[in-house]
């Protein structure tokens, strides 16, 4: 993966990815069967319009029926990666030093934003409703002390792993900051691993 | 007919920039190079194979029939 796009290591220390979230399957899924239904419509209009037309005669029109319907179906497989595109582009990265959220916001609308473990006041996984319950996914809610104020995982899977994993490295930043002298020794020996003085 | 055609071309164009819309959000955008290309293939060749379906119909559709039943 290219995560150079979206992160730009500042510090000396090797960053580790855990985590690259995308929203649940079944979000999307539940999109699509919109989709699958209202082409399974058109397809039966089709069927129904082309036979009235041949039975009263009009044939002159089951042409313009006819490319009606694969208009219809081209405009919904273009719809249908829009979908695609504001799934797929919707990110949440954990890394063993920050939170990344990379939100799609339409197609001209892009939104990055990240979160230093060391401002986490507080995290809640949220799972609700039947669905929610039988697939297990839901939301991840990290309140901050920063500008951002709260930082949402929306509709992703294993909400409580994620929870607990934001958790622990939150821990693990204020353990580091209350001991510097284990930051100092981690760059000393990157620094050595790597060759420099 | 030539409003016909002229609101089938202007439907073309809007197709097409749907369609460049979409491939340069996957390209840029995308962390996983592979799902992108492999994505940005289907999607055009769907794309081309609909596209040409569609203007088959357009161009079978029998307007003088049309305009003569219209009037």
């Amino acid at each position: 993966m290219d995560f150079a796009k979206i992160i730009h290591s500042t510090s000396s220390t090797q960053e580790k990815t855990y985590a690259t979230l995308h929203r649940h399957w079944f979000d999307l899924a539940s999109r699509f069967i919109l989709i699958v239904i209202f082409l399974a419509f058109i397809t039966w209009c089709t069927f129904y319009a082309v036979a009235y037309l041949t039975i009263s005669g009009d044939t002159e029109l089951i042409p313009v029926v006819y490319f009606l319907t694969s208009f219809l179906y081209l405009i919904a497989w273009i719809y249908s990666f829009f979908i695609w595109v504001d799934y797929f582009l919707d990110i949440w990265v954990i890394t063993s030093a920050r939170v990344i959220n990379v939100e799609q916001k339409g197609f001209f609308a892009r939104n990055t934003s990240e979160l230093d473990y060391a401002h986490v006041q507080d995290v809640t996984s949220e799972i609700q409703g039947i669905i929610q319950t039988l697939f297990n996914y839901g939301d991840v809610y990290v309140q901050t002390a920063g500008s951002e104020g709260k930082f949402m995982f929306r509709h992703v899977a294993t909400p409580e792993k994620i929870k607990t994993l934001v958790m622990h490295l939150n821990r693990q930043a204020i353990s580091k900051r209350a001991h510097p002298q284990a930051v100092i020794k981690e760059i000393q020996d990157h620094s050595t691993h790597h060759g420099q003085v | 007919m030539a409003t016909f055609l002229l609101m089938y071309f202007a439907f073309s164009v809007c197709v097409l920039i749907a369609c460049i819309v979409v491939i340069f959000h996957l390209m840029r955008y995308s962390l996983d190079r592979k799902v992108a290309l492999w994505t940005t293939i289907i999607f055009v060749s769907v794309t081309i194979i609909l596209v040409l379906i569609n203007l088959l119909f357009f161009i079978n559709i029998p307007f003088a029939d049309l305009e003569l039943l219209g009037s």
